[in-house]
């Protein structure tokens, strides 16, 4: 191979690997957006976190309500499941069961929803266990009572915001 | 430095210099040689700097203003700069490909490729963190790595490999304090620095039969002595953890197998001085541990039982080390041998 085709195909490689990538990573942020647009809402309510652990630099621990009956509920270490739970007219979760797999929607009552739950060395691992924001804004964000969430069609969440004891986005 | 001279002959080629100069021209050019190499060392050096120091900058200056851009401008930021790394390999690939045929090692090229490894790395973080789905940490540095192997193989960077190197271990570890796990006689506690050596232990083989075999894509002499570096310290520490506990003798018992291992390969199969040397140190340090806590259960003077424990360290390192001299000498002696 002459130094010229040499070069070009590492310039080829490495070309076709950057736009490959970008095409991932937006491909992924385009179904993020779609899922925060269209996703059903589910609100958690957060349970207290020890103030002295609260705030932690520039990150608040989370710590959900629901995560106390979904513990009880089994004693596996490590486990992939749904927590079932309706949702009542403000759309705050109540917890209703565990199921192992996803069930159709024909399954669920009606403002009945799965959310995708993970154990880990017996910890309950429920969407995201810590909200990041900007450095001094942890006084604000201390009244945080409800994490608002977008579920998709297979039960996962993304956190879109939390809101205040008055459900008002914070 | 070769380069010197060919310019020198390419300006002879445009007229620029006289014949009868050429003579005084090039004995110039050989003499600023040494200044040559000691300009290009500090130019390679600061380029690196400058692309390490960018790809911090980029990183610390979106964690600052986190609140100030919007979600879509700070993909913006770092998914333009991700082109601009990759466009720059195009430009300085393209430069270079008379001169470096291979575009191998610590090129102008390469430096962009280690820029490009930072924004794919900082792409992958700012999408896991602008959507906070919870997903387990150990997966972002595994999908790193796998983006960085192609681009270390192609540079046969040093830099890149061991970028390589460090993500792989921390996805490790991240793994296994995710998914706690036991196999055979090791327990959760020190599963993972048993993986941890392995792994390491298979990489430096790796590096050591693509360097035999001439592969100078994976010519990584920092990374090679580095993964040996890491899997004997993770040796060690099991090894220690071993002698300290003696609750389980099977455990304690695949140290000692797996240092007599390393020390036969690296003594008669690859005759390698550094391995051999880590080996030596990493067994004193497990015998000073296991001795201690022979030394010290039901001890009345604990005192004199430092000065046989001081004495004892004392005497092992400098066998060893008279011991390593000599094997030194003999892997000379044998390299030569092969030379003649």
């Amino acid at each position: 191979m002459t130094s010229i085709n040499r070069a070009k195909w590492n310039i080829a490689l490495v070309a076709v690997l950057s736009a490959s990538l970008l095409i991932l990573v937006n491909w992924d942020i385009f179904t993020r957006e779609a899922w925060l647009a269209k996703g059903d809402v589910v609100r958690l309510k957060l349970a207290p976190v020890d103030p002295r652990s609260l705030m932690q630099g520039d990150y608040m621990t989370l710590n959900y309500e629901i995560m106390a009956p979904i513990r009880s509920s089994t004693t596996e270490q490590n486990l992939d499941a749904y927590v079932r739970v309706k949702r009542d007219p403000d759309l705050v979760a109540q917890y209703i069961g565990v199921e192992t797999r996803y069930l159709d929607s024909t399954a669920l009552a009606e403002n009945e929803l799965l959310l995708q739950v993970r154990v880990r060395g017996g910890q309950v691992k429920l969407a995201t266990n810590a909200y990041f924001f900007e450095e001094g804004k942890g006084k604000h964000f201390a009244a945080a009572k409800y994490g608002e969430f977008r579920v998709n069609h297979k039960g996962e969440l993304l956190l879109d915001a939390l809101l205040d004891q008055y459900l008002q986005k914070l | 430095m070769s380069n010197l001279r060919e310019q020198v002959w390419r300006w002879y080629e445009q007229g620029k210099i006289a014949a009868e100069e050429m003579p005084k021209a090039l004995k110039l050019a050989g003499q600023s040689q040494a200044d040559v190499e000691w300009q290009q060392k500090i130019e390679q050096l600061l380029l690196w700097l400058g692309v390490l120091l960018l790809a911090a900058g980029v990183i610390i200056f979106l964690a600052f203003n986190w609140q100030d851009f919007g979600k879509f401008g700070k993909f913006a930021l770092v998914q333009a700069l991700l082109l601009i790394c990759s466009f720059s390999y195009t430009w300085f690939r393209w430069q270079e490909r008379d001169s470096l045929v291979d575009g191998l090692g610590a090129t102008k090229a390469n430096s962009a490729l280690l820029g490009l490894s930072f924004m794919i790395g900082a792409l992958l973080a700012l999408v896991g963190q602008t959507y906070q789905t919870g997903a387990d940490p150990w997966q972002l540095f595994a999908i790193w790595s796998l983006c960085l192997l192609p681009l270390a193989w192609l540079s046969g960077f040093d830099l890149l490999w061991l970028k390589l190197l460090l993500l792989l271990n921390v996805s490790v570890v991240l793994y296994f304090s995710t998914w706690p796990q036991a196999l055979w006689w090791f327990g959760f506690d020190i599963f993972p620095l048993v993986v941890i050596s392995v792994c390491n232990g298979l990489s430096y083989l790796f590096f050591y039969g693509a360097t035999a075999l001439g592969l100078t894509r994976c010519n990584a002499p920092i990374t090679q002595a580095l993964t040996m570096v890491t899997a004997l310290s993770a040796l060690t520490w099991y090894g220690c953890w071993q002698a300290a506990d003696m609750t389980n003798k099977a455990s304690f018992t695949f140290y000692w197998l797996y240092a007599l291992t390393v020390f036969i390969l690296s003594r008669f199969v690859l005759q390698q001085l550094f391995p051999l040397a880590l080996v030596c140190f990493s067994v004193i340090a497990v015998s000073t541990v296991w001795l201690a806590t022979k030394l010290f259960v039901g001890a009345n003077n604990g005192v004199y039982m430092f000065l046989l424990l001081s004495l004892y360290v004392i005497g092992v390192t400098t066998m060893a080390s008279v011991w390593l001299t000599k094997a030194r000498g003999l892997f000379h002696g044998a390299q030569a041998d092969q030379e003649a």
